[in-house]
């Protein structure tokens, strides 16, 4: 009867999948992909309708999700397993599972076959075979890191040291730490600017954002936020920063040439993680305690409207369709 | 022997120093709330206090505040079963009736939870009557992939859906009595 059930179950997320799939070819909108920590799941949603075409099973405790810069390949880290999720973007239904050392949390593709990865119980960044789930790399890092990005222009990885109160700079070929910095309390969220000049790091205890320049790795300045800001974004124009306030429940947006607040919008309980889309039209922030995610115009920021999405969302990104 | 005692006292306090801001285990809630027949001004009049939480928390022995009800201010609660731990105000409204906070300073033997951040809040209800919500979005006292059973998601949910419920229900007694 269970498996009887699961078939179905599995007939049914093949169908939706293939209704989503000639939609797609069609509106090609990008995909909204959601991670639910406590479900062990990851939600697809249609970007173009707002919509869920699936939700797929990855195993317990799916924290962060990465996509590769094609939008081919999602990464899914399950920091309490040791594991990392690959979603093939073109056949949603069969994750596949790698396995890995230590705690892996936030993480990076960098479109050449390799995963940066945090682990934030042993300190380190780890560079992962995104094929095999191979350790190519360890590097000792700051305390607890959390998310990670990159900047291909100068290649070089960022990792938030959430402990550490700094910013390791990681250049992506010699694999070396070239420089850490010192930003404010408790880093834990990062973006880079789409020209790779600039990084932007929320500090979740000092409630402020710091905007490095990623080459000199001089500090432009520091932005006074709402309290615990949680996520950050830019658009895709480079010109509008959003960054997410936990505790404020509130999503600031900020001038990016100026660094000055343009407008501050009110969203659901607990709000963490954000992503905007390619165009710039829609942001989406998951809202952990209310179990919602907010859709906010990309241009305002003033929210559209909010989605059902489940308790337990941690982490989303957003991908080409395919 | 001195020496060794010394040693074997610090390096003990390296074992205790285990991270307190958590993020890669699986972040837990705690949702509660209590309807109070008092009129809102009542019930936040006697919450709005940061330090002033021994007054309406049975389970609390002393609550000693620095800074405050403005950000950054801090409480130290010391519970009445043992141990103590420290809270920090991030934000304050008190036009609104609410305030959030979070667990700066953690006591994981006394009380399971290594971090949390927690808001609580009075709201209009029925009949002029309250709502208090109290919620915190928390991390288990052990943040490794194997706690024990006292240190684990379940602990951390029971010890502050505990002490929340006892808050509640303690002011509920009191706004209602005056």
């Amino acid at each position: 009867m269970r498996t009887r059930r699961s078939g179905y179950a599995l007939l049914a997320a093949a169908a939706v999948f293939v209704v989503s799939a000639c939609t797609a070819a069609h509106a090609a909108a990008p995909l909204l992909y959601v991670t639910n920590q406590s479900a062990g799941s990851v939600i697809v949603i249609d970007t173009a309708t707002d919509s869920q075409l699936a939700t797929l099973s990855v195993g317990p405790g799916p924290a962060m999700i990465a996509a590769s810069p094609g939008g081919r390949h999602l990464y899914v880290t399950h920091p309490e397993k040791g594991r990392i999720t690959v979603i093939d973007g073109g056949a949603l239904g069969r994750p596949r599972n790698l396995d890995v050392p230590g705690t892996p949390f936030g993480l990076a593709s960098a479109g050449d076959g390799r995963l940066f990865v945090s682990d934030w119980n042993r300190d380190l960044l780890t560079v992962v075979d995104s094929e095999t789930g191979a350790m190519l790399s360890e590097i000792k890092v700051g305390r607890a890191p959390a998310q990670v990005v990159l900047a291909p222009q100068s290649r070089r990885a960022f990792v938030a040291n959430r402990e550490g109160d700094s910013i390791s700079v990681v250049d992506m070929d010699r694999l070396v730490v070239i420089a850490t910095v010192g930003v404010g309390k408790a880093p834990f969220a990062l973006a880079v600017s789409p020209a790779g000049d600039r990084v932007y790091v929320a500090n979740v205890q000092s409630s402020d954002v710091s905007v490095l320049d990623a080459r000199s790795l001089e500090n432009y300045g520091t932005v006074r936020v709402g309290a615990m800001p949680y996520g950050v974004a830019v658009a895709p124009d480079g010109t509008r920063l959003f960054v997410v306030n936990q505790q404020s429940g509130t999503v600031n947006v900020l001038d990016a040439a100026s660094l000055v607040a343009t407008r501050r919008t009110s969203v659901g309980k607990y709000p963490e993680s954000i992503a905007v889309l390619p165009d710039g039209s829609k942001a989406y922030v998951i809202n952990w305690m209310s179990g919602d995610l907010s859709v906010l115009d990309g241009e305002t920021g003033r929210e559209l409207k909010r989605l059902q999405i489940g308790e337990g969302a941690r982490g989303l990104v957003v991908a080409p369709s395919g | 022997m001195n020496l060794l005692r010394t040693f074997a006292f610090h390096a003990a306090l390296l074992l205790v120093a285990v991270p307190a801001q958590a993020h890669g285990p699986t972040p837990q809630k705690v949702e509660e709330s209590i309807t109070i027949a008092a009129a809102p001004e009542t019930v936040w009049a006697a919450v709005k206090d940061f330090d002033r939480l021994v007054a309406w928390n049975p389970l609390v022995e002393s609550s000693v505040g620095t800074g405050g009800n403005e950000a950054g201010g801090e409480r130290v609660v010391v519970l009445k079963s043992g141990g103590q731990f420290t809270d920090s105000l991030d934000e304050y409204n008190d036009k609104d009736m609410f305030y959030s906070y979070r667990l700066a300073t953690p006591d994981i033997d006394a009380f399971p939870v290594s971090f949390y951040s927690s808001t609580l809040a009075v709201k209009p209800g029925a009949g002029g009557g309250s709502e208090v919500t109290w919620d915190a979005r928390l991390y288990r006292a052990d943040t490794g992939n194997f706690p024990s059973e006292t240190q684990n998601d379940q602990a951390a949910i029971d010890a502050v859906t505990a002490f929340f419920q006892a808050g509640l229900k303690e002011l509920k007694i009191k706004a209602e009595g005056e």
